[in-house]
Protein backbone atom coordinates (compact mmCIF):
# COMPACT_ATOMS: atom_id res chain seq x y z
CA UNK A 1 0.00 0.00 0.00
CA UNK A 2 2.75 2.42 1.01
CA UNK A 3 4.72 1.96 -2.21
CA UNK A 4 1.56 2.54 -4.22
CA UNK A 5 0.87 5.77 -2.32
CA UNK A 6 4.41 7.09 -2.76
CA UNK A 7 4.48 6.10 -6.44
CA UNK A 8 1.19 7.89 -6.98
CA UNK A 9 2.57 11.07 -5.38
CA UNK A 10 5.89 10.76 -7.21
CA UNK A 11 4.22 10.35 -10.59
CA UNK A 12 1.62 13.05 -10.06
CA UNK A 13 2.48 16.04 -12.30
CA UNK A 14 2.70 19.38 -10.59
CA UNK A 15 -0.34 21.64 -10.83
CA UNK A 16 0.16 24.77 -12.89
CA UNK A 17 -0.51 28.09 -11.13
CA UNK A 18 -3.45 29.89 -12.76
CA UNK A 19 -2.77 32.44 -15.47
CA UNK A 20 -2.85 36.01 -14.28
CA UNK A 21 -1.74 35.10 -10.76
CA UNK A 22 1.27 37.38 -10.96
CA UNK A 23 -0.92 40.30 -12.10
CA UNK A 24 -3.06 39.78 -9.00
CA UNK A 25 0.06 39.77 -6.82
CA UNK A 26 1.24 43.03 -8.40
CA UNK A 27 -2.21 44.54 -7.86
CA UNK A 28 -2.18 43.42 -4.23
CA UNK A 29 1.23 44.98 -3.65
CA UNK A 30 0.03 48.25 -5.24
CA UNK A 31 -3.17 48.15 -3.20
CA UNK A 32 -1.17 47.64 0.01
CA UNK A 33 0.79 50.81 -0.75
CA UNK A 34 -2.39 52.79 -1.45
CA UNK A 35 -4.03 51.56 1.75
CA UNK A 36 -0.94 52.47 3.74
CA UNK A 37 -0.96 55.98 2.27
CA UNK A 38 -4.70 56.35 2.90
CA UNK A 39 -4.14 55.23 6.50
CA UNK A 40 -1.50 57.93 7.01
CA UNK A 41 -3.79 60.58 5.60
CA UNK A 42 -6.61 59.41 7.85
CA UNK A 43 -4.33 59.48 10.90
CA UNK A 44 -3.14 62.99 10.02
CA UNK A 45 -6.71 64.22 9.45
CA UNK A 46 -7.87 62.68 12.74
CA UNK A 47 -4.96 64.30 14.62
CA UNK A 48 -5.71 67.74 13.10
CA UNK A 49 -9.43 67.45 13.97
CA UNK A 50 -8.60 66.36 17.53
CA UNK A 51 -6.15 69.25 17.98
CA UNK A 52 -8.72 71.74 16.57
CA UNK A 53 -11.41 70.48 18.97
CA UNK A 54 -9.02 70.84 21.91
CA UNK A 55 -8.00 74.37 20.90
CA UNK A 56 -11.67 75.37 20.42
CA UNK A 57 -12.54 73.94 23.84
CA UNK A 58 -9.71 75.83 25.55
CA UNK A 59 -10.62 79.11 23.81
CA UNK A 60 -14.29 78.70 24.68
CA UNK A 61 -13.46 77.87 28.29
CA UNK A 62 -11.16 80.87 28.74
CA UNK A 63 -13.74 83.20 27.17
CA UNK A 64 -16.55 81.82 29.30
CA UNK A 65 -14.65 82.14 32.62
CA UNK A 66 -15.14 85.93 33.26
CA UNK A 67 -18.85 85.72 32.44
CA UNK A 68 -19.50 82.85 34.82
CA UNK A 69 -17.79 84.38 37.85
CA UNK A 70 -19.99 87.49 38.21
CA UNK A 71 -23.04 85.33 37.56
CA UNK A 72 -22.10 83.05 40.41
CA UNK A 73 -21.34 86.03 42.58
CA UNK A 74 -24.75 87.47 41.80
CA UNK A 75 -26.45 84.23 42.83
CA UNK A 76 -24.46 84.12 46.03
CA UNK A 77 -25.41 87.75 46.77
CA UNK A 78 -29.07 86.95 46.22
CA UNK A 79 -28.89 84.08 48.67
CA UNK A 80 -27.13 86.25 51.23
CA UNK A 81 -29.64 89.06 50.74
CA UNK A 82 -32.49 86.52 51.08
CA UNK A 83 -31.03 85.39 54.39
CA UNK A 84 -30.90 89.01 55.49
CA UNK A 85 -34.70 89.22 55.37
CA UNK A 86 -34.88 87.14 58.55
CA UNK A 87 -32.63 89.44 60.56
CA UNK B 1 16.44 45.94 -14.48
CA UNK B 2 16.44 42.74 -16.58
CA UNK B 3 17.44 39.52 -14.87
CA UNK B 4 19.31 36.70 -16.60
CA UNK B 5 18.58 33.03 -15.95
CA UNK B 6 21.93 32.75 -14.18
CA UNK B 7 21.07 35.51 -11.71
CA UNK B 8 21.06 33.94 -8.27
CA UNK B 9 17.94 33.84 -6.11
CA UNK B 10 19.80 35.91 -3.53
CA UNK B 11 20.41 38.65 -6.10
CA UNK B 12 16.69 38.59 -6.87
CA UNK B 13 15.85 38.96 -3.18
CA UNK B 14 18.26 41.91 -3.01
CA UNK B 15 16.46 43.42 -6.01
CA UNK B 16 13.07 42.88 -4.35
CA UNK B 17 14.38 44.54 -1.20
CA UNK B 18 15.07 47.58 -3.41
CA UNK B 19 11.43 47.49 -4.64
CA UNK B 20 12.34 46.08 -8.08
CA UNK B 21 9.11 44.50 -9.42
CA UNK B 22 11.08 42.82 -12.23
CA UNK B 23 13.06 40.86 -9.63
CA UNK B 24 9.80 39.73 -8.02
CA UNK B 25 8.51 38.61 -11.43
CA UNK B 26 11.66 36.54 -12.02
CA UNK B 27 11.44 34.97 -8.54
CA UNK B 28 7.77 34.22 -9.23
CA UNK B 29 8.63 32.56 -12.56
CA UNK B 30 11.18 30.35 -10.82
CA UNK B 31 9.27 29.38 -7.69
CA UNK B 32 5.52 29.94 -8.12
CA UNK B 33 4.98 26.27 -8.90
CA UNK B 34 6.53 25.20 -5.58
CA UNK B 35 4.48 27.75 -3.63
CA UNK B 36 1.20 27.01 -5.45
CA UNK B 37 1.57 23.22 -5.18
CA UNK B 38 2.45 23.38 -1.48
CA UNK B 39 -0.60 25.56 -0.80
CA UNK B 40 -2.77 23.27 -2.93
CA UNK B 41 -1.75 20.18 -0.95
CA UNK B 42 -2.55 21.89 2.36
CA UNK B 43 -5.80 23.60 1.40
CA UNK B 44 -7.01 21.18 -1.30
CA UNK B 45 -8.88 23.96 -3.06
CA UNK B 46 -7.56 25.77 -6.14
CA UNK B 47 -9.03 29.19 -5.24
CA UNK B 48 -7.60 29.03 -1.71
CA UNK B 49 -4.20 27.93 -3.08
CA UNK B 50 -4.24 30.92 -5.43
CA UNK B 51 -5.00 33.28 -2.55
CA UNK B 52 -2.24 31.78 -0.40
CA UNK B 53 0.23 32.13 -3.30
CA UNK B 54 -0.70 35.80 -3.57
CA UNK B 55 -0.13 36.25 0.16
CA UNK B 56 3.22 34.44 0.03
CA UNK B 57 4.65 36.65 -2.73
CA UNK B 58 3.22 39.78 -1.07
CA UNK B 59 5.03 38.76 2.13
CA UNK B 60 8.21 38.16 0.13
CA UNK B 61 7.89 41.69 -1.31
CA UNK B 62 7.41 43.22 2.14
CA UNK B 63 10.04 41.25 4.02
CA UNK B 64 12.81 40.73 1.43
CA UNK B 65 14.96 43.28 3.26
CA UNK B 66 14.88 41.05 6.34
CA UNK B 67 15.99 37.89 4.49
CA UNK B 68 18.88 36.29 6.34
CA UNK B 69 21.60 35.22 3.94
CA UNK B 70 22.48 32.10 5.97
CA UNK B 71 19.47 30.15 4.66
CA UNK B 72 18.61 29.19 1.07
CA UNK B 73 15.98 31.29 -0.69
CA UNK B 74 13.89 28.16 -1.39
CA UNK B 75 14.01 27.22 2.30
CA UNK B 76 12.79 30.70 3.22
CA UNK B 77 10.07 30.60 0.56
CA UNK B 78 8.85 27.17 1.67
CA UNK B 79 8.78 28.37 5.28
CA UNK B 80 6.55 31.30 4.31
CA UNK B 81 4.37 29.05 2.11
CA UNK B 82 3.90 26.45 4.88
CA UNK B 83 3.09 29.02 7.57
CA UNK B 84 0.70 30.95 5.32
CA UNK B 85 -1.04 27.72 4.25
CA UNK B 86 -1.44 26.53 7.85
CA UNK B 87 -2.86 29.90 8.89
CA UNK B 88 -5.30 29.89 5.95
CA UNK B 89 -6.31 26.31 6.77
CA UNK B 90 -7.00 27.17 10.42
CA UNK B 91 -9.06 30.18 9.34
CA UNK B 92 -11.02 28.03 6.92
CA UNK B 93 -11.68 25.36 9.55
CA UNK B 94 -12.81 27.98 12.07
CA UNK B 95 -15.12 29.51 9.48
CA UNK B 96 -16.45 26.03 8.80
CA UNK B 97 -17.27 25.43 12.45
CA UNK B 98 -19.08 28.76 12.91
CA UNK B 99 -20.81 28.64 9.56
CA UNK B 100 -21.75 24.96 10.09
CA UNK B 101 -20.77 24.32 6.47
CA UNK B 102 -17.94 21.94 7.15
CA UNK B 103 -17.90 21.21 10.88
CA UNK B 104 -14.71 19.85 12.40
CA UNK B 105 -11.84 18.89 10.15
CA UNK B 106 -13.52 17.00 7.33
CA UNK B 107 -11.38 17.03 4.21
CA UNK B 108 -12.85 18.80 1.16
CA UNK B 109 -14.00 16.85 -1.87
CA UNK B 110 -10.72 17.35 -3.69
CA UNK B 111 -9.20 15.80 -6.80
CA UNK B 112 -5.76 17.01 -7.77
CA UNK B 113 -6.13 18.89 -11.09
CA UNK B 114 -3.39 16.78 -12.72
CA UNK B 115 -4.62 13.37 -11.50
CA UNK B 116 -5.47 10.87 -14.25
CA UNK B 117 -9.14 9.99 -14.56
CA UNK B 118 -8.54 6.32 -13.65
CA UNK B 119 -6.60 7.35 -10.53
CA UNK B 120 -9.07 9.90 -9.25
CA UNK B 121 -10.45 7.78 -6.38
CA UNK B 122 -6.99 6.72 -5.21
CA UNK B 123 -5.87 10.35 -5.49
CA UNK B 124 -8.81 11.54 -3.45
CA UNK B 125 -8.15 8.96 -0.70
CA UNK B 126 -4.47 9.91 -0.44
CA UNK B 127 -5.09 13.67 -0.30
CA UNK B 128 -7.92 13.20 2.14
CA UNK B 129 -5.60 11.19 4.43
CA UNK B 130 -2.91 13.91 4.14
CA UNK B 131 -5.52 16.55 5.07
CA UNK B 132 -6.33 14.70 8.30
CA UNK B 133 -2.71 14.58 9.52
CA UNK B 134 -1.70 16.81 12.46
CA UNK B 135 0.09 19.99 11.30
CA UNK B 136 3.71 19.01 11.94
CA UNK B 137 3.33 15.50 10.54
CA UNK B 138 1.57 16.98 7.53
CA UNK B 139 4.36 19.48 6.91
CA UNK B 140 7.08 16.84 7.19
CA UNK B 141 5.16 14.54 4.83
CA UNK B 142 4.19 17.18 2.25
CA UNK B 143 7.71 18.58 2.01
CA UNK B 144 9.32 15.13 1.88
CA UNK B 145 6.94 13.16 -0.33
CA UNK B 146 4.94 15.69 -2.33
CA UNK B 147 7.62 18.35 -2.80
CA UNK B 148 10.36 15.69 -2.65
CA UNK B 149 12.82 17.86 -0.73
CA UNK B 150 15.91 16.41 0.95
CA UNK B 151 15.34 15.59 4.63
CA UNK B 152 17.91 18.15 5.77
CA UNK B 153 16.07 20.93 3.93
CA UNK B 154 12.77 19.77 5.46
CA UNK B 155 14.45 19.99 8.87
CA UNK B 156 15.74 23.51 8.07
CA UNK B 157 12.31 24.68 6.90
CA UNK B 158 10.63 23.32 10.02
CA UNK B 159 13.41 24.47 12.35
CA UNK B 160 13.81 20.92 13.69
CA UNK B 161 16.58 18.34 13.90
CA UNK B 162 16.89 15.63 11.28
CA UNK B 163 15.94 13.06 13.91
CA UNK B 164 12.76 14.95 14.81
CA UNK B 165 11.74 15.07 11.14
CA UNK B 166 12.32 11.32 10.78
CA UNK B 167 10.13 10.76 13.84
CA UNK B 168 7.35 12.93 12.39
CA UNK B 169 7.55 11.08 9.07
CA UNK B 170 7.28 7.71 10.77
CA UNK B 171 4.14 8.81 12.61
CA UNK B 172 2.72 10.43 9.49
CA UNK B 173 3.20 7.24 7.45
CA UNK B 174 1.53 5.18 10.18
CA UNK B 175 -1.46 7.55 10.32
CA UNK B 176 -1.75 7.56 6.52
CA UNK B 177 -1.63 3.76 6.37
CA UNK B 178 -4.39 3.51 8.97
CA UNK B 179 -6.60 6.11 7.29
CA UNK B 180 -6.22 4.75 3.76
CA UNK B 181 -6.72 1.10 4.78
CA UNK B 182 -9.88 1.95 6.75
Amino acid sequence: MEDKTYNHLRNLPRAVPPEGLFDKIEAKIGQAKVVALADWRQFAAAAVILAAINVAAIVQYSQAQPETSPGMAAVENTIISDYEIYY
Amino acid sequence: MAYMPNTTDRALIAGIANCDAQALRELYNRHSSRVYNTALTYLQNETDAEEVSQDVFTKVWRSAAGFKAESQVTTWLYRIAVNTSLTALKKKQRRGIFGMINPGQDPPDFHHPEAKLEEREENKAIFSAIYRLPDRQKTAFVLSYVEELPRQQVADIMGLSLKAVEGLLMRAKKSLRNTIER
